[in-house]
């Protein structure tokens, strides 16, 4: 039963964002987007161990999330700061770090090291059980992405 | 008159990370740059598109492309640098290195 509602969260995902896309509410386009949706649902329903379902349908998670984009932008601005400055002056610290996330889930991992890159002066080069990342001015003193980690468990464990 | 500043933060951004690619030595710091134009550049463009047609299908269509945006681009830099780690390509002067 839980995981008919798991399921029922990764078609919606779907529809929606087919309705968005075409942008029209035109039965054909609609029916289309149905069958389209489910037939996709069906497919990936044996190859994914989470659903969106677990996240956005749970109040409390999203709310974590919210202050995840949050911090998570005030990373990114001060990030393109850091790297602006190295390009202006040409000075650059590169390093790479070992960083211990320990998540459970696989898609955890996943959007931390998607996290990690998106911002720049950070690139994780490798993933095993620890996450390897390649950072352009290191300091010894600053814990890198010690918030990523830090709120990133309340959202992604 | 708020769009406008963060398009010119935007464009800003594009040029100083491809000043950043032809001035930093290796692959792995060239990265960096690449993503600085992708994130800085396109994503903040994007959100200006995003408000100034705000309540558009401009402004959805914007909104979908950055989602998507943000879920494939760290995609690729990651492979780029992984592929250029296994290859055996080594990282300039590094402080510190863990993956050895």
């Amino acid at each position: 039963m839980g995981n008919l509602f798991r399921q029922a969260g990764t078609f919606l995902l779907l529809y929606i964002s087919w309705i968005l896309f075409t942008y029209s509410l035109n039965f054909q386009e609609l029916a289309a987007g149905l069958v389209m949706s489910l037939v996709v649902t069906y497919i990936i329903h044996n190859f994914t161990d989470f659903s969106i379902a677990d996240y956005f349908f749970n109040p409390f998670k999203a709310a974590n999330f919210l202050v995840y984009t949050i911090v998570f932008l005030f990373a990114e601005v001060r990030s393109h700061m850091s790297v602006a400055r190295s390009v202006i002056t040409g000075k650059t610290n590169p390093a790479i770090v070992k960083i211990l996330p320990d998540f459970k889930s696989e898609l955890g991992r996943a959007l931390l090291a998607n996290s990690i890159t998106l911002t720049p002066g950070t690139v994780s080069v490798a993933i095993d059980k620890n996450l390897y990342v390649h950072c352009l001015n290191y300091r010894k003193d600053e814990k890198i992405d010690f918030l990523f980690t830090k709120y990133g468990r309340k959202v992604f464990l | 008159m708020i769009t406008d500043i963060l398009l010119l933060i935007s464009s800003i951004s594009a040029l100083l990370g491809a000043i950043g690619m032809l001035r930093f030595k290796d692959c792995y710091t060239r990265i960096h740059a690449a993503t600085m134009i992708s994130v800085g550049g396109v994503m903040l463009a994007l959100v200006v598109v995003a408000f100034e047609y705000f309540g558009t299908v401009y402004s959805v269509k914007a909104i979908l492309i950055f989602i998507f945006f943000a879920l494939t681009n760290p995609v690729s830099s990651h492979v780029i640098v992984n592929a250029a780690h296994r290859t055996g390509i080594v990282p300039e002067n590094l402080k510190k290195d863990d993956l050895r």
